[in-house]
């Protein structure tokens, strides 16, 4: 396979920043090289364990989907007989938990603990990137973060799921569909604990801003917290259990949020960029590879052509060298790089 | 190529998968609850 210019530079960034060896890379190259070109060869091919192949978020990450979605289906579930406290329905819902009084502390109780995770959530992306940071190892094509590339996928994908091109754009560990789910979510969470918060301290709100402007902030909050509520429980609804629960590869469930891990199969189809990474830093998911490209007949028959076009193992070899010669205290031999 | 799951397995995917649906259906209460306001 001759890797294209996103893989180039994702591998590249990778291989320095985690000081991947020369042995492995030659092994790496070997590998990158058997791979054919049209990439649903390897994803079709693949065996997949449906629990999760490749390791993907921390017990972190986990606990805090846990509480965000266990915390917002029990908060969607005490809010409506809150806010149609006087419907039919919800009046013996309120009195099974002892009056509306109630059912609004529990509420309340669940919000803080939503709060709580998104503040645990916080520690741990900002703690998780100034680690990376420091250890020299933080790639924002790896992150959250929406760059120009999330824009160039999404145009690519539409194409793909179009019928007019024959693979789907080669993604990095977030797609843009995630990002957007990601800050859309993140979005209703802040304005869910501004309005929530201005039924709770008024008085607050009312001191911050300014008098005019005051007693609107209260009414738009009041619209604003059960609709976005409900626009909340529609995407959830709709678009993530679609998803992860419906979506052809993913019936009759991802396990990702259970056990971290994603299938190899579903990691080369939609994470391409993050599978190089994986084969780049586990000699047992090359040994795999290898084993099943050869054993499948599936092994590029223009094999020492695309070796040759991908220059950046030789760059990389090339680092290790100028590194180990640095630490020894020598200076580097001015080596012709490659171009 | 995926793997089969083991039967409990099985009743975890599938229990999640019904428990979605069952809010699924939820949402679509809330939303005529809503629309129905006036």
């Amino acid at each position: 396979m001759k890797l294209s210019n996103d893989a180039n530079k994702v591998l590249g960034t990778f291989l320095r920043q985690y000081k991947i060896s020369a042995e492995d890379v030659n092994d790496l190259e070997e590998i990158v090289s058997m791979m054919p070109e049209d990439r649903r060869q390897i994803y079709k091919n693949v065996e997949s364990n449906p629990v999760g192949d490749l390791f993907r978020y921390s017990v972190h990450i986990r606990i805090q989907h846990l509480l965000t979605f266990t915390t917002f289906l029990l908060l969607a579930f005490t809010g409506l007989p809150i806010h149609y406290n006087d419907a039919f329905w919800a009046v013996p819902f309120n009195e099974v938990l002892g009056g509306v009084e109630v059912t609004r502390v529990i509420h309340r109780t669940l919000a803080a603990w939503m709060v709580l995770s998104m503040i645990y959530h916080l520690i741990t992306v900002i703690g998780g990137t100034l680690q990376k940071m420091a250890l020299g190892q933080f790639d924002i094509a790896r992150s959250i973060l929406p760059v120009m590339k999330d824009a160039r996928d999404f145009v690519e994908d539409m194409s793909y799921h179009a019928g007019r091109s024959e693979n789907r754009p080669e993604m990095d560990k977030f797609m843009y569909k995630q990002k957007i789910h990601y800050f859309a979510a993140a979005f209703g969470n802040i304005v869910m604990v501004v309005s929530g918060s201005s039924f709770i301290f008024p008085e607050f709100w009312n001191s911050v801003l300014p008098a005019d402007y005051a007693s609107h902030f209260q009414e738009m909050m009041r619209l604003s917290h059960p609709h976005e509520a409900l626009l909340a429980l529609l995407v959830i609804a709709f678009w993530h259990w679609y998803n992860v629960h419906l979506a052809p590869g993913r019936f009759p469930m991802q396990w990702t949020f259970l056990t971290g891990k994603l299938t190899r199969e579903h990691q080369i189809e939609e994470h391409f960029l993050e599978y190089l990474r994986c084969l780049a830093s586990l000699p047992e998911e090359r040994a795999y590879l290898r084993e099943m490209l050869v054993s499948k007949g599936l092994v590029s028959v223009s094999k020492d052509i695309d070796a040759r076009q991908n220059f950046l193992f030789d760059q990389h070899r090339q680092w290790v060298k100028e590194q180990a010669m640095q630490e020894a205290g020598q200076e580097p031999v001015g080596e012709e790089k490659p171009s | 190529m995926m793997s089969q799951l083991t039967k409990g397995q099985k009743f975890i995917a599938y229990g999640s998968l019904l428990f979605v649906l069952a809010w699924t259906i939820f949402g679509l209460f809330a939303i005529w609850l809503m629309t129905s306001e006036g």
